[in-house]
């Protein structure tokens, strides 16, 4: 397949990830409401997994397809952008990004010691089902974490009760096969891109998707630094 | 061997910009994307 066929399918499909996964972040957002799931749980799990959605899904699709370098290019690579382009974009955009000591205690360390783990492991060979249940459990302990932060907020602002309607059910599963379908397209894409120009896969995993992935939030902080909502950029950075 | 280092680096970087003063200024961020493009670069070349 040309070269330029390949581009214009993962330009369309990385468009195509994004919005399926905002469409069905939106949706699932507004079942579980309905549903009564508590709205700590939904805004925190949202808030910190819900923006990394097309990141995960594209890793996900790369790995399950044989092709893993790829997976972990996107995931390394989405972290140092998130770190040093975007947060970086946003400070030369503003005033300055700004922060308290709580915020860096919490998201800094845990997201410090997730890299550590992560490397400690590579270092003693293959990433294994162990390293992703240490992770998951680190993960789970950062969530606890933040729903107990946020439960204080929540009790003070009582978000009104919707109900689920067969509309918003068909959307979040067409959100949910869009983010799958257009993330295989992605993957595909992308290990075609690598072929052709003879470059590896971990290369474009950790440039072209890893940034391609991280454009919404890209937008959002720069959006955010243009109206000087400075703390947002830092806050849309999932850790 | 670079991608992780990079990543403990820039890490520890904005938590100590950050721990300083609270604050991220320009001159701090333009560090970041400095050193972002140096990595970029250094490791598409060390891979080719």
């Amino acid at each position: 397949m040309s070269i330029i066929i390949l581009l214009l399918l993962f330009a369309v499909s990385l468009i195509g990830v994004i919005k399926s996964a905002d469409i069905f972040v939106d949706r699932i957002v507004d079942i579980g409401r309905a549903l009564g799931i508590s709205q700590i749980i939904l805004g925190v799990t949202v808030a910190a997994a819900g923006t990394s959605l097309p990141e995960f899904g594209s890793a996900v699709i790369s790995v399950l397809t044989g092709n893993p370098d790829l997976g972990v290019g996107v995931v390394i690579g989405s972290n140092i952008w998130n770190i040093a382009g975007i947060i970086g974009i946003s400070a030369i955009l503003s005033c300055a990004v700004t922060t308290n000591r709580d915020e860096i205690r919490r998201d800094g360390l845990f997201g410090l010691l997730s890299i550590l783990i992560l490397t400690l492991f590579m270092f003693m060979g293959p990433v294994g089902p162990l390293t992703g249940l240490v992770l998951i459990a680190l993960y789970g302990v950062y969530l606890w974490i933040l729903i107990k932060k946020q439960r204080g907020y929540y009790s003070s602002h009582l978000m009104d009760h919707g109900e689920v309607d067969v509309k918003t059910v068909i959307y979040a599963i067409t959100g949910f096969l869009g983010l799958v379908v257009f993330c295989r397209i992605l993957v595909y894409s992308a290990v075609g891109i690598a072929e052709v120009m003879n470059v590896p896969e971990m290369i474009i995993g950790l440039f072209a998707l890893a940034i391609g992935t991280s454009l919404a939030e890209l937008v959002v902080a720069v959006n955010s630094a243009m109206k000087h909502m400075c703390s947002l950029s830092l806050g849309d950075r999932p850790w | 061997m670079l991608d992780a280092p990079v990543l403990i680096g820039v890490t520890l970087a904005v938590m100590y910009f950050m721990w300083t003063d609270m604050e991220l200024r320009r001159v701090e961020g333009a560090a970041l994307i400095t050193v972002y493009v140096l990595y970029a670069v250094i490791r598409i070349t060390l891979t080719r």
